[in-house]
């Protein structure tokens, strides 16, 4: 099970929160802070791997990679492989590269719903749904479009009834 | 959605304004909805609070508008969790859009109960996911697939429906083809095989419950039933290996790790307790092992769950070397996270495969130097497991080497003192390196040293006189090398309070036997030492009181500081006093006695006490009395401590106290409900046992406690001193201590307090035959206890007793109930029948009842009970009860 899913940036601003599980609002937050006080210690010659910290228990790891400036954080149970979520990391941002083209912390805060669009085409409900890069690409394409289609479609709309 | 705010208030002021605008903006209808939804979700994700979006997104997604249906859906996830009031609103609006003819809008309803479906829409909805698993297109069916792992985990009685589905997808090929829904559909599997695993009966519970039962055959019905389709998964795995490149699946040049993982993953569950199962998976293996070669991680990632798989099924030996020298391979890579598994997957089988791990000993010492602590913790945990009574010098040498070169790196290091302490008591070859090797913990970093190895290594040295003076000239001087400096001493604690006991006890022999190149200590440079230490330790501030309960010193830092400062005066002033005894020089006996004088009225009404009663036992005492009670400790006895340790030696950030913490008693009487630990201390006193105080703090203090309970009483004489004191002190640090001032008063003499029945007094213990205890001896009724400790040199806690009832009269008694009760924090009582419920006329002893006595403080406390005696008298057809306490 992965438990949640964080993008932290070096600074320690929450770029992106999900979590798999019923947690608290004010624990989110402290899970975020926490997380972010762990991780950002580290140097980058180091192991990804940390041991879950007060929040999470001695079972959960926090499994990280660090792009330039955010870290993404995988806080998984003891039944993920911890070399596999690395992988899924991976696809998860190379999926964010090619949507959003060369992507940057600015794209994270400006298109947030995308983001999580993203991570639900490759997580849901803290399982991996799905780790082919174009396949999803092509769910998120797909959906986009739709989405202006109908957007477009409203907007006539209105213009008919002014 | 600008959020450029530098600071953190002005944030907050944006946020809060924009909430509002978003509000009032709720409140009116309007176009803008979706992107105010937006607003909220970034809202939510900066820290604040954003309830009242709940019911907008309820809304939202029953628009006909795709955009507004996806927003509304997102912020439902992102806002809302399975325990919201308002999420049964959204039942209707999942099952239409699980009919949808779109199949994104059906995407988002599978999306959300697989991500915040209650148990409610878990089973509401199951029918529909059921019906798309099968028929729809593989981007529904993945989704379908992990709605239903939510379903089944949040309600199992579910499970039968999918078993079907999941029988279509194995025996089918073309149902294989898209590796997502593979990949989830496997998931599905090993959540239906996995889902009464956390139900299966433990040891504690009752195996006979039929519910539980049941439950525990389900759980092997679901893994036979999957255990055919083995072959299948191996032919799917052995295909996955074998196949030629293909680019939509390739990750560094592995063909699709992720499903490689997850079937090895299933087959782990599946073959797991069964020979047969993993047989036949045995030449898979081999392949995926041999086969999968790739400098990436993705290949190390299937190395890895093949390592874990073959470690976890019954595997032939081959195949665990093959396994283990992969690991291997792994621990010398240079890719740290390869290492890091590499070591956290030893340790999981090293109890099993010792040799084949221990072979690698040196590179995983190596490790330890890492400059991750990940990785270091990773391999401390995997020496731990690997040291043995042979290895133990070596490697304890090793952690020692690593304690005194490594970094300032405090949660560690304490962590790896504690797990030192208890390798060196469990496995130490010899009692001198033990000591020498704990002193050496003690002295490199006694800051991280728990207070409970003072007492195991105070305990270590009474047992071993030869050591005695060597150690003693050692602590002498390292004290004197640290004595000036204040900041060492209030850190080292642990060392003060050893080295000073050491020195109160046994500063005479330090003195004799100097060799030659040492110098010689002399009396005037100890006492010298023990003054400077004192001034150099603080005091405690007049309103200080600590509770010494358990829980309090692990909640503030500085309480548990001063609590120790003033354990670490108490100890010195002890010493002080016992140097009386020990030395000659009449002028450093006068200026300890002056000491006392003059503290006799300091403002520090523990302190206080003690500097008026050692200045009476000092001064007003004759010669003779005075020697005994000063004379040198008998040997303690330590090995409950050292269990105590090794339980709790997991957990460094325990409240040290709490390792003695109240077991849960075996006690066979149901007489008293169990209590808090507040109210056994409470108990206690109600007992009115002035020598047994509360189960707390320092345990050094409680063996002197048992030492004066055991030598003084029978030497003092009802000495008419009064004090000043409160006798019900146990709350103060020195509280533990206040057992003189019982001993002086004339009120709280003896040790044994009957209730009724007359003082009992017994001979000393005899080492052979059974010690016997009276009990009772009224009206022709007598009681009389027969205890004997079977085993005294590796379990001298459990005492066995047998109780005799005799009956000198011309009448029978009836209806026998001999109950009693124990000081439930540290002994435990089981209680056996009686042979028989009547005590004939004119019999001696014929009636008998045993009893087992374990002393979890021995050598630390005595055994002490109550006992109630009922009967009924067949002369005059009365129930008599008799009762009273016995302190052996």
């Amino acid at each position: 099970m992965i438990r949640a899913v964080l993008v932290i940036n070096n600074h320690g601003k929450a770029r992106l929160v999900k979590f798999y599980e019923v947690i608290a609002f004010e624990k989110q937050q402290r899970a975020i802070a926490e997380c972010y006080s762990l991780i950002s210690k580290r140097s980058d010659d180091v192991c990804n791997f940390l041991e879950g910290g007060s929040i999470w228990g001695k079972e959960t790891k926090l499994i990280y990679r660090h792009y330039a400036t955010l870290y993404f954080v995988f806080i998984v149970d003891e039944s993920e492989s911890e070399l596999g979520i690395l992988d899924l990391i991976q696809v998860f941002v190379e999926s964010l590269d090619k949507c959003f083209e060369n992507v940057c912390e600015l794209d994270l805060i400006f298109h947030s719903d995308k983001v999580s669009y993203i991570l639900d085409e490759i997580i849901m409900g803290g399982l991996v749904l799905e780790t082919n890069k174009e396949e999803i690409m092509q769910a998120i394409e797909e959906e986009n479009k739709l989405e202006i289609a109908s957007r477009k479609e409203s907007l006539t709309v209105t213009k008919i009834k002014r | 959605m600008v959020r450029d705010c530098k600071t953190a208030e002005e944030e907050r002021k944006v946020v809060t304004t924009e909430c509002a605008a978003i509000r009032t903006a709720l409140k009116e209808q309007n176009q803008y909805r979706a992107k105010n939804v937006a607003k909220l979700i970034y809202i939510h994700m900066l820290g604040y609070p954003t309830q009242f979006g709940q019911m907008e997104c309820v809304t939202l997604i029953t628009s006909s508008k795709y955009p507004e249906k996806r927003i509304g859906y997102l912020a439902l996830m992102i806002l809302l969790d399975e325990n919201q009031e308002v999420l049964p609103l959204t039942e209707h609006t999942l099952k239409k859009d699980l009919d949808d003819k779109n199949q994104f809008v059906q995407a988002l309803a599978l999306t959300t109960i697989a991500n915040i479906g209650s148990v409610d829409i878990c089973r509401d909805l199951s029918s529909e996911v059921e019906k798309l698993l099968i028929t729809a297109p593989s981007y529904i069916r993945k989704k379908a697939a992990l709605a239903a792992v939510r379903i089944i985990s949040k309600c199992p009685e579910l499970i039968d429906n999918y078993i079907e589905k999941m029988d279509t997808l194995l025996s089918n090929e073309q149902q294989q083809r898209n590796h997502a829904v593979l990949i989830t559909s496997l998931c599905l599997i090993i959540e239906i095989v996995r889902a009464k695993t956390d139900d299966q009966p433990t040891q504690t519970q009752d195996l006979n419950n039929e519910d539980d039962k049941k439950k525990y055959v389900t759980k092997r019905k679901y893994v036979l039933h999957f255990r055919k389709y083995i072959p299948i998964l191996l032919k799917l795995l052995r295909g996955l290996i074998m196949s030629p490149y293909a680019l939509e699946h390739d990750v560094g040049g592995v063909s699709d790790p992720f499903l490689q993982v997850k079937i090895l993953r299933l087959l782990r569950v599946l073959g797991k307790g069964s020979t047969k199962a993993s047989e036949a998976m045995n030449d898979v293996l081999v392949q995926v092992a041999t086969n999968t070669d790739s400098p990436k991680n993705a290949g190390n990632a299937v190395l890895y769950e093949c390592v874990k798989i073959i470690m976890d099924i019954e595997s032939e030996k081959g195949l665990r070397v093959l396994g283990i020298n992969q690991l291997s391979k792994f621990l010398g890579s240079r890719d740290h996270n390869l290492r890091y598994v590499a070591l956290q997957m030893l340790a999981k089988v090293a109890h099993k495969d010792f040799h084949d791990v221990n072979r690698h000993q040196k590179t995983i010492i190596e490790c330890l130097k890492d400059a991750d602590l990940s990785i270091r913790k990773r391999a401390l945990d995997l020496i731990i497991v690997l040291v043995n009574q042979d290895n133990c010098k070596s490697l304890v040498g090793e952690l020692m080497t690593y304690l005194q070169s490594s970094s300032n790196e405090d949660s560690f290091k304490e962590q790896l003192t504690t797990k030192m302490c208890t390798l060196i008591e469990t496995y130490a070859p010899d009692k001198e390196w033990k000591i020498d090797t704990l002193l050496k913990l003690i002295i490199t970093s006694g800051q991280y040293v728990r207070e409970e190895i003072a007492t195991v290594f105070i305990g270590l040295i009474t047992q071993s006189k030869e050591l005695q003076s060597r150690i003693t000239k050692k602590l002498f001087h390292t004290l004197k090398k640290i004595s000036s400096n204040q900041s060492v001493i209030l850190k080292q604690g642990v060392l003060l309070q050893v080295g000073v006991w050491c020195i109160g006890e046994y500063a005479d022999l330090a003195l004799d036997g100097s060799e030659p190149d040492e110098e010689p200590i002399s009396q005037e440079q100890i006492v010298d030492l023990l003054f400077e230490l004192m001034s150099n330790i603080p005091r405690e501030s007049i309103n200080g009181k600590h509770s010494t309960t358990s829980s309090d010193d692990s909640d503030s830092s500085n309480s548990k500081w001063s609590t120790s400062h003033d354990i670490s005066r108490a100890f010195l002033l002890m010493a002080l006093v016992k140097l009386c005894s020990h030395i000659s020089d009449s002028n450093s006996v006068e200026r300890i006695k002056t000491f006392l004088d003059q503290n006799r009225n300091v403002m520090e009404l523990e302190f206080q006490q003690r500097c008026c009663e050692y200045y009476v036992l000092l001064n007003d005492l004759e010669e003779e009395k005075r020697r005994k009670i000063l004379d040198r400790m008998p040997p303690i006895e330590i090995q409950h401590i050292v269990n105590s340790l090794a339980n709790s030696g997991n957990n460094s950030n325990q409240p040290s106290s709490s390792v003695k913490s109240p077991k849960s008693p075996t006690t066979t009487l149901p007489i008293q409900k169990p209590k808090t630990s507040l109210e056994q201390l409470i108990s206690i006193d109600e007992e009115d046992q002035p020598v047994i105080t509360a189960p707390s703090g320092n345990n050094s203090m409680s063996i002197l406690e048992s030492f004066f309970d055991s030598d003084v009483t029978d030497v003092l004489p009802s000495n008419p001193i009064s004090l000043p004191v409160n006798n019900k002190s146990s709350g103060n640090t020195f509280g533990e201590m206040s057992l003189l001032d019982g001993l002086l008063s004339p009120a709280l003499g003896p040790v044994v307090m009957p209730v009724s029945t007359p003082p009992v007094s017994f001979s000393a213990p005899n080492q052979n035959g059974p010690r016997k205890v009276p009990l009772l001896n009224k009206n022709g009724i007598t009681i009389r206890m027969d205890c004997k400790v079977l085993d005294a040199v590796n379990n001298p806690q459990l005492l066995n007793a047998i109780i005799y009832f005799s009956n000198s009269n011309s009448y029978e008694i009836s209806n026998i109930d001999f109950m009693m009760s124990v000081p439930k924090n540290y002994i435990n009582l089981q209680m056996f029948k009686s042979s028989d419920s009547k005590v004939p006329a004119n019999s001696d002893g014929k009636v008998t009842q045993k009893l087992k006595l374990t002393n979890l403080q021995h050598g630390v406390k005595p055994i002490s009970f109550k006992f109630k005696f009922q009967y009924k008298d067949e002369s005059s057809q009365q129930i008599v009860v008799e009762e009273g306490k016995i302190v052996l």
